[in-house]
């Protein structure tokens, strides 16, 4: 009961931020806080709890941020806009996503990565040029509507994800992960459950995408298709904590929030010290930041379990 | 499922965790002093477009240490000279890395003025950020000609654009004397903006300046392997060859045309044999190569050996001066004489006032349209034993350009 | 027809490099379950090695070979000691992530380190023999591509023989089949892993000498991970040979690629194709079968 109160504290806190708080790049932050969380629970449902590790997620982060920008220019309002970058995410895993099931593992893995390098070579071809913010944006563009989307977006991520792992849904998917053919022979249609995985994840990476043309006022057309997209959450995932709902939030604070540090502080060597303390964090952490609380709350029983015994 | 409870404890940690960091950096804000002039730069120290990264800091940070070696710029409005303070922040080849921290540059550190990075990708989205924060923003490295085209106010850039490249390369061509002139035009283009441009002016302009397009190819960034293309060009029977090709591109093509026996008289890379750098990787095969020549080391401009003598200093072992050195010392000089000349740190004024530059810089004289492009000199280098030397226009050259032979002969 | 021989003929010599490319990755893949996507990073490491042993000496990159290998191959052994070792206790799952996230770490430390020191400038090795073709019924077939071609040929054979002929080359291969078999049998799997891991390093030293002659920079890194990523799940894991067939393969579909449907679609093409094989022979091309 007082997690919950701390959450809705939090929640509180976050929505009257932008009132007291007008440095943008403290909103900055959080945005990107919020799209990370957002693209990397997107890969968490897939990969963290049905154990489908996909390494295409930016194909469906790309035509969510494409078909915003389309749908938008023409005049929809940004919150049904931001519903249609969703859905096509969804119509195009229908056509290649869905599919891509017949292979297992690795096999998966990296028919998903060759994915998203074909759809960057071809946005890449088709679309060379930039996508300029409409004027009429850029001369009002202000980040407070953008942060509040950005909140909304990663809350109903966080709502959905929080809801699978108290549903059956859930169960189903962590029971493919552990073991890919024992579900079958209890009678859960592997298939399904994979498809309806794939759907969550990708309605709501195509809602990152969306975001992410909402938030960035003029991009190159392929840069939401980089592979980085692809990768980002996967290292999230895992560094935060995969198969928790936590986990992609711890890491994705920690990734925006420390690579920023190390940008400022660090110069050229920024990227080099990440890498090293990436390692390192995977080399003593291995559950993830996640591991820390189990760590602290460890210590504390033996602790107790100490004093006890005085 | 597993770790409910804990997870909520976790998110409670979590955001004990944000607002510390929320005010680890709410806190350095204020320890600002109004005693320099910020500028601020974010430009691709890593990543994919660090190459030419560097070279544009270098060139911000000589004319940095000219001015302040000189007490600063003189403002008006405090009747003193201030000293620049240059920020520059990486944006690992990233655009949107490029756009928020540009905006940390504007909301933390409030600079008076942006100054660009390196490469059209990143500085067409620095523009936007510029734009939209409404901060003016000078630089070079850019020449995509689609921001210009969008209203743009905030936008100063002193440098060559796609149209300047297709016109001056027509000139150039004019320049050599008619029996040995190539006429067969061989254009490869790169699927990017830039390369676009370059492709529709080159479609556009080749018969009426009196040359035929015989081949017209498309690449992509990506492409490693150009047999086909060089094949194409090959069996087309062109003699001089235009495109803006990466880097890397820039001498795989060069070892390919060697590879399959096709050496037209002139070949054109706007983009990569630039690199000081090149003739290492190249050797003599880097011979007869043409690149852009927006700045070079001998240019007879006032202040230009200065430059020079500078950079050698810090690095002694260069063969030859990357083109971002001179061009964004030449940015710096123009963005200090507005500040001087507008007497005031004020953006908007600022902005008013750059448009109104027009001043002799190291790279020759300068001076913008409304847009924010510039009229500039424009011309060519070639690579010649070693040497990247500036052959055109004949004002600057300190060569004659050399049209290649067949590679049996060289 | 000569034009497409022509395209063909470069398709298959970069095809010997992918397979070189792909070849340590998939040992150490399928001996350990260990993803060391530092891979593409490695090679980079072994150009840039090559670019400066050629600048300063002019050594000839191809003898270079003899260089770079056990050079490497010492870089695997002290890497395995100090990351590797401790991830080989835990299941299959875990050593495949944690592996993969370790040398993802590695390849941005190595790619970051190569631009601090020698910065993001194009690089190549130009030697006398660059550009040199031989000319066979009017294709041209440089001679570093052919050079490639043997290098690969020779460096299979050799793996080949020394997996099926030698005491420790046949613990590998038990090791790769079966840990807890292995150990029944009295193997070190410890000390085999480490090898086979130094094998692997080792094995990224050889494209690296071979790119050294085309063109790199420190962002190859990413390029090169991908190809042999690619060409590993082609090829099927758990095959060595297959690798080189995967590479040789994929090399003539992006040729093909050129031929139908221009070169800016070239990789398109052999990644669609990819799949499609894939969609038919989920197992890759010469693997076993899950």
């Amino acid at each position: 009961m007082k997690h919950l109160l701390l959450i809705v504290g939090l929640v509180i806190g976050l929505v009257l931020l932008p009132m007291v708080v007008t440095k943008a790049y403290i909103l900055n932050l959080i945005i990107l806080i919020c799209l990370y969380t957002t693209l990397s629970h997107s890969w968490n449902i897939l990969g963290g709890y049905t154990g489908q590790i996909s390494l295409g997620h930016s194909t469906f982060f790309g035509i969510g941020a494409l078909i915003f920008r389309y749908l938008w220019t023409l005049g929809t309002p940004s919150y049904l806009a931001l519903c249609g970058a969703s859905i096509s995410s969804l119509l195009l895993a229908s056509v290649i996503g869905f599919p891509a099931f017949k292979l297992r593992g690795h096999y998966f893995a990296i028919g998903t990565l060759a994915l998203s390098m074909i759809a960057s070579v071809t946005v890449q071809n088709i679309l060379p040029g930039v996508s300029f913010s409409p004027p009429q944006f850029l001369s009002k563009y202000s980040l407070i509507p953008i942060y509040y989307m950005a909140l909304t977006a990663a809350l109903v991520t966080l709502a959905v994800v929080s809801a699978l792992t108290r549903s059956k849904l859930g169960l189903a998917f962590v029971s493919i992960r552990e073991e890919e053919d024992a579900p079958e022979a209890i009678g859960i249609n592997t298939f399904k459950y994979k498809v309806i995985s794939m759907t969550l994840s990708t309605l709501i990476a195509g809602l990152g995408g969306g975001l992410f043309s909402f938030y960035v006022a003029s991009y190159y057309y392929y840069v939401p298709f980089e592979l980085g997209w692809s990768f980002d959450p996967v290292l999230i995932s895992f560094i935060g904590g995969a198969g928790t709902v936590a986990g992609p939030v711890l890491g994705s604070i920690v990734f925006v929030v420390l690579k920023e540090l190390f940008a400022i502080s660090l110069g050229q060597m920024n990227v080099l010290i990440f890498g090293i303390v990436f390692i390192f964090t995977i080399l003593f952490l291995p559950k993830g930041l996640i591991g820390i609380i189990g760590m602290v709350q460890g210590m504390k029983k033996s602790r107790d379990r100490l004093a006890k015994n005085v | 499922m597993e770790e409910n409870g804990s997870s909520k404890k976790v998110i409670g940690w979590a955001c004990v965790l944000v607002f510390i960091l929320t005010l680890s950096v709410t806190s350095t804000v204020f320890a600002q002093a109004p005693a320099t002039i910020k500028l601020g730069a974010v430009i691709a120290l890593t990543g994919a477009m660090a190459s030419g990264g560097k070279d544009v800091r270098d060139g911000y940070e000589i004319a940095v240490k000219h001015i302040n070696d000189a007490g600063g710029v003189f403002v008006k409005e405090y009747n003193k000279k201030l000293p620049i303070e240059l920020i520059v922040l990486d944006d690992e080849s990233d655009s949107v890395k490029t756009t928020t921290r540009l905006d940390k540059l504007d909301s933390v550190d409030k600079v008076v003025c942006y100054l660009g990075g390196f490469s059209s990708d990143l500085n067409v989205v620095g523009m936007s950020t510029a734009e939209k924060n409404k901060v003016p923003w000078i630089g070079v490295t850019v020449a995509a000609e689609a921001p210009f085209k969008k209203g743009f106010r905030y936008i100063f850039v002193p440098f060559s654009l796609a149209s300047d490249q297709v016109v001056t390369f027509f000139d150039f061509l004019d320049s050599i004397p008619k029996d040995q002139r190539p006429t067969k035009l061989g254009h490869m283009e790169l699927q990017v903006d830039w390369g676009k441009e370059c492709g529709d002016y080159i479609r556009d302009m080749a018969k009426k300046r009196g040359y035929t397009l015989v081949a017209d190819q498309k690449y992509a960034p990506p492409t490693r392997d150009f047999a086909s293309l060089i094949l194409d060009l090959k069996s087309a029977g062109a003699d001089v060859v235009f495109s803006v090709p990466t880097p890397p591109q820039s001498i795989v093509i060069v070892k390919q045309m060697k590879e399959l026996n096709y050496a037209p008289k002139v070949t054109l890379f706007i983009r990569g044999p630039d690199l000081s750098t090149y003739w290492a990787a190249m050797g003599k095969d880097a011979n007869y190569i043409i690149s852009d020549g927006n700045w070079h080391e001998s240019m007879p401009y006032p202040g230009n050996d200065r430059v020079v003598k500078d950079y050698r200093a810090k690095y002694p072992d260069v063969s030859s001066i990357g083109i971002p050195v001179g061009c964004s010392y030449a940015a710096m000089q123009i963005l200090a004489k507005a500040i001087e000349m507008a007497g005031t740190l004020d953006r908007e004024k600022l902005r008013n006032t750059i448009a109104k530059v027009e001043m002799m810089t190291v790279r020759g004289p300068i001076k913008f349209r409304e847009n924010g492009s510039a009229i500039i000199k424009y011309g060519f280098r070639q690579w010649q034993d070693g040497k990247n030397v500036q052959i055109f226009p004949k004002e600057v050259a300190i060569s004659e350009i050399r049209l290649a032979p067949p590679w049996d002969k060289r | 027809m000569l034009r497409f021989v022509q395209i063909l003929s470069y398709g298959l010599l970069s095809g010997a490099l992918y397979g070189l490319v792909a070849l340590g990755l998939s040992l150490v893949f399928g001996v350990m379950n260990y993803l060391i996507v530092a891979h593409g990073g490695l090679i980079m490491l072994a150009a840039y090695t090559t670019f400066w042993a050629f600048f300063y000496t002019r050594i000839d990159p191809f003898l270079f070979i003899l260089v770079v290998t056990p050079l490497f191959f010492i870089i695997g052994w002290i890497l395995f000691k100090i990351l590797f070792q401790s991830l080989m206790k835990f299941p299959e799952g875990e050593k495949i992530k944690n592996s993969l996230l370790i040398s993802f770490g590695l390849l941005l430390i190595f790619s970051n380190l190569a631009i601090l020191f020698w910065t993001a400038d194009e690089r190549a090795v130009t030697t006398i023999y660059s550009g040199k073709v031989l000319s066979v019924f009017g294709v041209r077939l440089p001679y570093i591509g052919l050079g490639g071609v043997a290098i690969a040929i020779i460096v299979i054979i050799a793996l080949h023989l020394f997996l099926t002929r030698t005491y420790f080359g046949k613990a590998i291969r038990a090791v790769s089949l079966d840990h807890e078999a292995a150990t029944l049998m009295g193997i070190n799997v410890n000390k085999v892993c480490l090898v086979a891991f130094s094998i692997g390093f080792a094995l990224a030293g050889i494209p690296g000498v071979i790119t050294s002659l085309h063109a790199f920079n420190p962002a190859i890194s990413f390029e090169l991970t991908n190809k042999a990523l690619v060409v590993l799940i082609l090829a099927g894991v758990g095959s060595i040979k297959g690798v080189l067939i995967g590479g040789f393969f994929l090399g003539a579909i992006e040729a093909a690629g050129v031929y139908l449907v221009g070169t800016p679609y070239r990789e398109v093409f052999g990644l669609i194709l990819f799949i499609l094989i894939l969609m038919f022979r989920p197992q890759g091309l010469a693997g076993k079968r899950a």
